[in-house]
């Protein structure tokens, strides 16, 4: 066992640099941050010079009441010193008026003229967020690099923003949001997670994201009625799309995944395949077993809904495509909710997946009376 | 069953690295474990740190090092795997439990892991120390602190200051 301390008593924590003391605030809560500024000369500025603000209001501190949050938030923003930039800025609150959205979008406006590598805002209560109080313009967040939304509403703005002015940014979450957009492109997404999100636009959704490695989405059937389709275009000459719709139907969840190719008929389609020396890597995980017959693909390329083989048809299909990715789709509850999960592999780490995933399969239809699998 | 581990373009062993601490001890561990440190990793892309030769750390001793090692070691193989999609829970609970455990130390050496996370930015490490020290302050009123982290008593004109302090930052004690 080691002796006491052997620095001199106390302040081997004051002696630390900068740095490692403004990790420590960042795990404290906010109030508690900006008090540790009496306990010495030393602490004294330590928090208002942090590069990291988490404000939450469900801390033991503001007994969820707005009036003390406003105060205390307020004041935070106000005696934060300097124009440095951010590495991190949260606000979570649960909102208890309408008079609530003013201060946030004030906050939230705040905090994006720090410039801040992640920016979390995560709202709770029982306000219904609508269009009008949609999330503040991002301005241009050339930083921006993580970006977590919760119940916040965005406009067709944002999905502009997101293309044109967060340059670098690598992962947007966002949580029971509603949005007006109907698009998400972006060069630099390396993670997209949308779940239980709310399309506001009636039309069909669509997702560009060349670099991305991890795609979470969980939608109500009602509000992506129109679809979902999601491009990869790994690089830029393939014209190759993945559309991707679920749908409700009867109590199961009809899921359709269309393989279509700019307006091609499939054989035009496979040929360039053939020539691009293209290899099988699209793959179905892990599916539950009854979604199974919900499962349809079809090619869009005439426009007809026509072609419905069963699943196990429409894995050999989208294997002709190189997409560098598999899917894994996993959930598909009763609560109208469709679960999917798409990462992205190499060509060697699917074939190990394949032949494990496939033998699953096999075993999984088994147990469950073959009858789902046949014709 | 001999699953061929693809290693990043390695062929054959984890390639392996030479540190010495700041009282001389030689700790070979894997290159992929050692390059959770931003510092050392450029070095150990130059292709450093291999054969006879170590990379000298003058500000860690050899203590502080192992158990920073132990660490790295610990967190590589879910670092090399970019982290969160493929992770199972297990392998994460199994992280925790480790994690957990590893920072249930004496404050002295909580203090040479800080200053080494720090100074080898080892950005995992550094948030865990970090998490442990405001475990230690959260909660507590300013009096407390300065006892539980053994803080000298403020001299008169310290806690005339910190009292005039105090009344400015009136709002943060409502």
């Amino acid at each position: 066992m080691p002796p006491e301390p052997q620095l001199a008593p106390g302040d081997w924590l004051s002696a630390l640099p900068n740095g490692p003391l403004h990790t420590v605030l960042s795990f404290l809560p906010a109030p508690q941050a900006v008090r540790t500024c009496v306990l010495s000369r030393r602490w004294k500025d330590l928090w208002c010079t942090a590069p990291c603000i988490n404000i939450d209001m469900m801390g033991g501190d503001f007994m969820r009441k707005w009036t003390k949050f406003e105060y205390f938030t307020t004041n935070l923003l106000l005696f934060r010193r300097g124009t440095l930039s951010l590495d991190k800025f949260r606000l979570c609150c649960s909102l208890t008026s309408q008079q609530c959205l003013r201060d946030v979008d004030r906050w939230v406006r705040l905090g994006i003229k720090y410039c801040p590598l992640v920016l979390e805002v995560i709202l709770m209560g029982r306000i219904r967020i609508g269009p009008d109080s949609p999330f503040p313009h991002l301005g241009e967040s050339s930083r921006l690099k993580r970006l977590h939304l919760e119940a916040v509403y965005l406009d067709r703005c944002f999905a502009e923003q997101i293309q044109s002015s967060c340059t670098v940014l690598e992962e947007l979450e966002l949580y029971t949001c509603v949005h007006k957009f109907q698009e998400i492109s972006s060069r630099t997404l390396k993670t997209l997670i949308m779940e239980t999100s709310e399309n506001d636009s009636g039309q069909r959704f669509v997702i560009t994201a060349p670099s991305l490695v991890y795609l979470q989405i969980s939608v109500t059937n009602t509000s992506y009625s129109d679809g979902l389709l999601f491009l990869t275009l790994q690089n830029r000459t393939s014209p190759y799309h993945l559309v991707w719709m679920p749908r409700l139907l009867q109590r199961f969840h009809l899921a359709t995944m269309d393989l279509y190719g700019g307006g091609w008929d499939d054989e035009v389609t496979n040929r360039r395949l053939a020539a691009m020396g293209r290899t099988a890597v699209v793959k179905l995980l892990r599916l539950e077993v009854r979604l199974w017959s919900a499962f349809v693909v079809r090619k869009c390329s005439n426009g007809q809904d026509s072609v419905e083989p069963p699943l196990m048809d429409a894995i050999l299909r989208a294997q002709v495509l190189d997409f560098g990715c598999y899917f894994v789709v996993a959930g598909g509850d009763e609560e109208d909710m469709f679960d999917a999960i798409v990462a992205m592999m190499t060509p060697q780490e699917l074939e190990a997946k394949k032949e494990e995933e496939e033998a699953a399969m096999r075993a999984v239809a088994g147990s469950q009376g073959g009858s789902l699998v046949t014709k | 069953m001999a699953a061929p581990e693809s290693g990043d373009g390695n062929n054959g062993a984890a390639r392996m690295v030479t540190l010495i601490s700041s009282d001389n001890t030689r700790f070979e561990v894997e290159a992929a474990a050692a390059s959770l440190s931003q510092t050392l990793q450029l070095t150990i892309l130059d292709g450093g740190g291999g054969g006879g030769d170590g990379i000298p750390l003058p500000n860690v001793d050899s203590a502080t090092l192992s158990k920073v090692l132990e660490y790295c070691i610990k967190h590589a193989p879910a670092a090399a795997n970019g982290g969160a999609p493929n992770a199972t829970a297990v392998d994460r609970a199994e992280l925790e439990r480790f994690d957990n455990e590893f920072v249930n130390i004496d404050q002295s050496v909580l203090y040479s892991l800080i200053m080494a996370a720090h100074n080898l930015e080892i950005e995992g490490l550094q948030s865990l120390v970090a998490k442990k020290v405001a475990d230690m302050i959260k909660g507590k009123s300013p009096m407390e602190i300065r006892r539980t982290l053994g803080f000298p008593d403020p001299t008169p004109e310290e806690q005339a200051e910190m009292n005039a302090h105090m009344l400015e930052y009136g709002w943060a004690y409502e």
